[in-house]
């Protein structure tokens, strides 16, 4: 497998099985030099899997991956060197201080990024100076990143990075990541936070059991899926008229039904549509709220599960 | 890798180590305050020693009492201390986030034993000085051949201890095993008592041990002896040297066989 220079990753056909359970089946993609991608699927869907395995953590059992242009494991004396990694796990022995973590990680590598810059980017002041073990999960997580940037990589590899951060913490590193990939880092993270895909990454990769669901630039999936509108309608504007119905209606490509409502999604003006057709038959169904669709939207119907949110968001 | 890296890694390593109050109580408070109290309570007592095969020559017990404490703080920090630290940074997934790192792992178990060595020498430096200050010690031996079979000792006993918690991934089950091979060793060595009030079964298991070895060669070698002289275990003084040599060989090649990062 030949690595384009426009490309940080390439990843064909990777396969990991633990016993009996298939954890990563056929999964292909590639992330460009320079770009924020994210990993994006529901818990056990194999994303840790899949980045422990580029990371050169796991052995594939089967498929290829080439990290600028190296092989994980048989070229790792180089790889290593090019690479950030923030692990989900602690890594750090709970004496250790914050700042001594730093310091040691930052003595490894060729360049480093300065340890203020880090202190002040990601809110580490006055956790430096405490054993590791005493942080909260949170600040842990603040510490790991900074440990995964110290080394000032080419490429950075995060698996959950946000996971325990508040909001404002969360802001602050996705808004300190855009400025590390504006001077050229690429950045691949898995997230449970869609909206974070959405408004920090140039592409996702939808996975679930392991597989594929959809790959591309989280606008452009949104665009293709043929579902740009979402409405919802509640249960009790229905009236009479049979719910089956609602999937015949002009515009309307998908009806997923919760407890209290239905929501519709299609490309149009699907709210007027079903205002239309319900009018029609005596039914007045008052307010449809009704949305541009969006990540979220894609990931639940991608997967073929209720949206959680119901009507409610 | 680079040498700052190495230096970095393990000043950090020193640090945790200092941070760490019941090991900094065993290897360097607990040794000392032992030397002392059995130092004053013998007194002027002699004891005869083969310095020589043939030459019998008397010795202040107290100037002995030092080299057989700095074998069981040696088999402290090798049984019990270094395998704690290999054991936590499994627990902790430490081995695996350095394998993300140009960090070759191997340093990893190198660095605390090299701090391991400096705080058994800092261990063994102090009581020579509280020594030669309050009991005016008397050192007979070869300081190059003292320190080699310190580190041997060390190594034969950190070896031990590796091997022996190489797939414990809790730091309470490897202190357990840890202690689990130390106390026998300590009472059985003779480091406890004399070994020749023992019943001749325990004396024969004593035989056996790295640290009845450890103990005997250190104060033999402390006292000046030759490598030929027979130790109260009945065999020469280098056989205790490479008794000890052939267990950190064996036990090395079995952790690096058995070994697991995760």
């Amino acid at each position: 497998m030949e690595l384009s220079d426009a490309l940080a990753l390439q990843v064909a056909s990777l396969r990991k099985v633990y016993g009996d359970v298939v954890a990563v089946d056929e999964v292909s993609f590639e992330v460009e030099r320079g770009s924020i991608f994210s990993i994006i699927g529901p818990n056990g869907a194999g994303k840790t899997t899949t980045i422990e395995c580029i990371e050169g953590l796991r052995q594939p059992d089967g498929g290829s991956i080439l990290v600028a242009g190296l092989d994980p494991i048989a070229d790792r004396a180089k790889f290593v060197h090019k690479i950030g990694v923030q692990l989900q796990e602690v890594g750090i022995p709970p004496r250790m201080k914050a700042r001594e973590a730093l310091h040691l990680f930052a003595a490894l590598y060729r360049t480093s990024i300065s340890l203020s810059e880090l202190s002040d980017e990601l809110g580490l002041d006055g956790i430096l100076a405490k054993p590791y073990g005493s942080l909260s999960g949170g600040q842990k997580r603040r510490v790991n990143i900074a440990l995964a940037l110290v080394g000032d990589p080419e490429i950075l590899f995060l698996d959950e990075p946000t996971a325990g951060l508040d909001p404002e913490y969360r802001f602050r590193f996705w808004e300190y990541l855009r400025r590390q990939n504006a001077r050229g880092m690429t950045i691949v993270a898995t997230t449970h936070y869609l909206e974070e895909a959405r408004e920090y990454c140039d592409a996702v990769l939808l996975i679930n059991e392991g597989r594929v669901v959809t790959s591309g630039p989280p606008e452009r999936l949104i665009a293709e899926s043929g579902l740009a509108t979402r409405a919802v309608l509640p249960r009790a504007a229905l009236g009479t008229v049979g719910a089956d119905s609602l999937m015949g209606l002009p515009g309307v490509a998908q009806v997923r039904s919760t407890e209290t409502a239905f929501c519709l999604y299609g490309d149009g003006n699907v709210a007027g549509n079903v205002a239309d057709y319900l009018s029609e038959r005596g039914v007045t169904p008052g307010i449809i709220e009704a949305r541009p669709a969006n990540l979220d939207d894609i990931f639940f119907l991608a997967l073929g599960n209720e949206d959680p949110r119901g009507g409610e968001e | 890798m680079n040498a700052k890296a190495i230096r970095r890694l393990i000043h950090t390593e020193l640090l945790l180590t200092l941070r760490e109050p019941a090991a900094m109580f065993m290897a360097v408070i607990l040794p000392l305050a032992i030397f002392l109290a059995l130092g004053f309570s013998v007194g002027d007592a002699e004891i005869p020693v083969n310095r020589e095969t043939g030459i019998v020559e008397m010795f202040h017990v107290r100037d002995v009492l030092l080299a057989g404490n700095i074998a069981w703080v040696a088999a402290i920090f090798g049984l019990i201390s270094l395998p704690q630290t290999l054991v936590e940074f499994r627990q902790y997934g430490v081995f695996r986030r350095y394998r993300v790192t140009p960090m070759p792992s191997y340093l990893l178990i190198i660095a605390p034993l090299v701090v391991g060595a400096a705080v058994i020498l800092l261990s063994l430096a102090l009581m020579i000085v509280v020594g030669w200050l309050v009991f005016d010690i008397r050192f007979a031996g070869n300081a190059a051949a003292v320190t080699l079979a310190i580190l041997v000792s060390y190594l034969a006993f950190a070896a031990l201890g590796a091997a022996i918690t190489t797939r414990i991934r809790n730091v309470r089950t490897g202190l357990g095993l840890g202690l689990a091979l130390f106390a026998p060793m300590f009472v059985l060595s003779g480091a406890f008592g004399p070994r020749e009030t023992f019943p001749a079964a325990l004396r024969v298991v004593g035989d056996w041990l790295p640290l009845t070895h450890s103990y005997d060669l250190l104060t033999f070698l402390w006292l000046g002896a030759t490598w030929g002289v027979e130790t109260t275990i009945g065999t020469p003084i280098w056989v205790s040297f490479a008794y000890l040599g052939a267990i950190a060989a064996v036990c090395v090649a079995a952790s690096g066989w058995l070994f697991r990062w995760d």
